[in-house]
């Protein structure tokens, strides 16, 4: 340390700018030189520049330091004191470098201190970041419970006698609907593109007004009667017994079912979002099928076999099927079928079907649904849609063993498969990549945006939380949930408003795009409610005017004789409304306007009567839905070819 | 007597500051006068007085020159700002409420 570097480069490196642009190479930072040239015993020498070496501060500050603890030791020594005893009595010297250098430090301008700061706080951003991406990339998903298995676990519970499928499945390919075996005569006029069982059946609509269609279909319903047969009987079973999963009866090459779902069972594409429901298309072939045989039955004048047809229609409307929202859907459009062409025949053949058939009619079309939406789409039959979210979860969410854990690389990659570009719009953190055309992921953005993903139980309590609301308010009229009905439920927030809430916490996205569209359940729901209780009062109408030569002056002249009690309008929750029109019977709700428009449906965009148009609840699927003008119609006896006349 | 070293953080400063009052000096003479003005009680580690004086030149309490001595050896004195004395000021109430207090309890001097 004693040695000094006087050499010219050895300057100019230790000359600050300032001098250096007046032209000298002063080397005045030159902290070990002053420090060499110091005069100062070896010991001290060292001490000094040990000091100033755990400095870690700049040459000028360093400079400084060193000049001021020179000058101390210079007056120790010349006070008399020796040179150990100096550098003892100074203290510990990597203290001393410690405090000096945090001194300095604060001295520094505000400019750098900040600076520092900042550059202390990103380096523990990225530290925590570095961990939080170790942790993302180690994440796995721990698929622990079998959702498939338990929702099968029911219907395989069920009698191998109550369970319909073998039968339905026996009489697809009797009638010629499977995928694999079609009869051209039904689907000889299926676009082909459409490919497999799901096109419409071409004939299903022919009338005798269509000579040649109506002896094509009747030849090909007189062919098949033994399968329709089969079809009533199956359709008299409680329940549908398909069973789902990639081994379950969705996989039947037989019927042209040849994958029933091709992910792995850990896979986070697999498990009950991935099951098929193929039977739900060939079930509805056959209601249409014995929808046409009906018709057929009532120009043959086999009444017998008209309420047969209906019968098993609304049963397999009744059926258990498997518990989703797709499959309860399907079954209440079961109902609708049969309900329009138990409509059809009050309006243009009454004459056909006797009283003791009116009223057996009445009462088993009663026994469709309850009074809420809940009795068509209860949780029971909707366990699956709960469940494949639980299941989407456990393989998209890593396991902590209590219930908890976060969001994995491979579950954010299938859960950004469900979102699809629309991602970007309620994203704040782009996942998406437009790479050479190719939608790709960046590691380094999935684990960002994993932390913009709730907790497993967090997203899990939120869902729970908003499907226990909704299925609540599925026990309740939808007309008690209108924002001006009862100032008491002003306070219950639409499904509308629970969906909005979800896309708010920007934290709760993955749930916003898998929550089933519940406001159309209840909307049909109401709507197949509205048209029973329509056809009941319609049915009475009839009867009443077999017994007295004229229909009623009012509903409540036919109760409680033919009729318990007259219906409440679903809408304003009055009993609904009854006018004679042209000499026929109406049964009509005011409509979403809440207002008595004697009947008159609401328009189009093309101008023609539109049958749902005014059965809207306000409020209840979107706070800001337009008010329809008009009338919801639940039974127009207006029609051709009335033939009022007495039964036999 | 040596005194703690937590009781001596918040006493060096304005020790300091009150030795500075008097007009300027540099760190070896600072350190003699702490030691023979307090009779050893406040004689602070050397080591300790210079972060000191960094820390009170930071706040603007003291502010500091370098003059050459006449052993032709740069020195640094220190001397008390008007920001300095107003802080001294403060301190000094501060230590009379202080020493007062302890005094009313029992603790001579006081």
């Amino acid at each position: 340390m004693t040695d000094t570097n006087t050499g010219r480069l050895h300057r100019l490196r230790y000359t600050p700018l300032r001098d250096l642009l007046r032209g000298r190479a002063s080397g005045r930072l030159d902290w070990r030189n002053r420090i060499a040239e110091s005069g100062l015993p070896p010991a001290v020498r060292s001490a000094v520049a040990r000091i100033v070496r755990s400095m870690r501060l700049s040459r000028g500050e360093k400079c400084d330091v060193a000049t001021e603890l020179i000058a101390h030791f210079a007056d120790g020594l010349n006070a008399g004191v020796d040179a150990d005893t100096l550098v003892r009595d100074f203290g510990d010297e990597r203290t001393t470098a410690r405090l000096i250098r945090r001194a300095k430090w604060r001295q520094r301008p505000l400019v750098w201190q900040a600076w520092t700061y900042a550059l202390r706080a990103a380096a523990v951003l990225a530290a925590i970041y570095a961990v939080l991406f170790v942790r993302f990339l180690i994440g796995r998903p721990a698929v622990s419970v079998d959702y498939v298995a338990r929702l099968n676990a029911s219907t395989e519970s069920v009698a191998a006698d109550d369970r319909a499928w073998p039968l339905y499945r026996q009489a697809i390919l009797s009638l010629g609907l499977a995928a694999s075996r079609r009869d051209p005569t039904l689907f000889e006029r299926v676009n082909e593109t459409e490919g497999g069982d799901s096109g419409y059946i071409q004939i299903i609509d022919a009338t005798p007004a269509d000579p040649a269609g109506w002896r094509t279909l009747t030849a090909w319903l007189d062919a098949h009667q033994d399968g329709l047969a089969v079809v009533r009987k199956a359709a008299a079973r409680p329940e549908v017994g398909f069973i789902l999963g990639p081994s379950g009866s969705a996989l039947d090459p037989e019927l042209g079912w040849t994958a029933a779902s091709t992910a792995p069972a850990d896979d986070p594409g697999g498990g009950v979002i991935a099951v098929l429901v193929p039977h739900l298309t060939p079930k509805r072939h056959m209601v249409n099928l014995l929808t046409a045989d009906a018709r057929y039955a009532l120009e043959q004048n086999r009444v017998d076999r008209w309420p047969d047809d209906i019968e098993a229609i609304l049963n397999m409307g009744d059926q258990r099927d498997t518990p989703m929202a797709i499959s309860q859907i399907v079954a209440v459009g079961h109902y609708e079928v049969a309900f329009q062409e138990v409509a059809a025949v009050l309006r243009t053949k009454p004459h056909l079907l006797s009283d003791r058939q009116l009223i057996a009619l009445a009462h088993r079309i009663s026994r469709v649904g309850g009074d809420t939406a809940a009795s068509l789409f209860s949780p029971n039959r909707l366990a699956a849609e709960r469940m494949m979210i639980y299941d989407l979860v456990q393989r998209t969410f890593t396991d902590d063993g209590h219930g908890d854990g976060r969001i994995t690389r491979a579950g954010l990659q299938k859960l950004a498969q469900f979102f699809g570009p629309a991602i970007k719009s309620y994203r704040d953190v782009d996942i998406y990549l437009p790479l050479f055309g190719i939608e790709t992921y960046d590691l380094m953005e999935e684990s960002a945006t994993s932390l913009t993903v709730a907790s497993r139980r967090e997203l899990l309590d939120a869902y729970d939380r908003l499907m226990d609301e909704t299925e609540a308010d599925l026990t309740v009229p939808r007309r008690e949930l209108a924002p001006d009905s009862d100032p008491e439920r002003l306070s219950r927030r639409s499904f509308a408003d629970r969906r909005h809430d979800l896309w708010v916490d920007k934290k709760l996205w993955p749930l916003s795009g898998l929550i089933p569209g519940y406001e159309r359940i209840a909307v049909t729901a109401e709507r197949l409610l509205g048209t029973r209780d329509g056809l009941v009062v319609a049915i009475a109408l009839e009867l009443h005017r077999r017994r007295h030569g004229q229909y009623p002056a009012t509903l409540e002249a036919m109760t409680p004789t033919l009729l318990p009690r007259v219906p409440l309008d679903r809408i304003d929750g009055r009993p609904v409304r009854y006018r004679l029109i042209d000499g026929r019977p109406v049964v009509y709700s005011v409509g979403d306007d809440g207002d008595d428009d004697a009947a008159r449906r609401p328009v189009d965009r093309n101008g023609n009567a539109d049958l749902y148009g005014a059965a809207q609840w306000p409020g209840a699927t979107h706070p800001k839905q337009p008010v329809t003008e008009g009338d919801w119609v639940l039974f127009d006896g207006r029609g051709t070819n009335a033939e009022p006349s007495a039964a036999p | 007597m040596k005194i703690e070293r937590e009781l001596m953080r918040g006493v060096g400063p304005v020790a300091v500051m009150r030795l500075l009052e008097t007009g300027e000096k540099y760190g070896y003479e600072l350190v003699q006068a702490l030691d023979r003005q307090s009779g050893g009680v406040l004689a602070m580690g050397q080591s300790t007085l210079y972060p000191l004086l960094y820390n009170l030149e930071a706040k603007g309490h003291v502010a500091s020159r370098i003059e050459t001595a006449d052993s032709g050896r740069d020195r640094k004195y220190y001397r008390l700002t008007a920001a300095g004395k107003k802080r001294l000021e403060h301190d000094r109430a501060q230590w009379r409420a202080l020493s007062g207090a302890m005094g009313k309890l029992g603790f001579a001097g006081g």
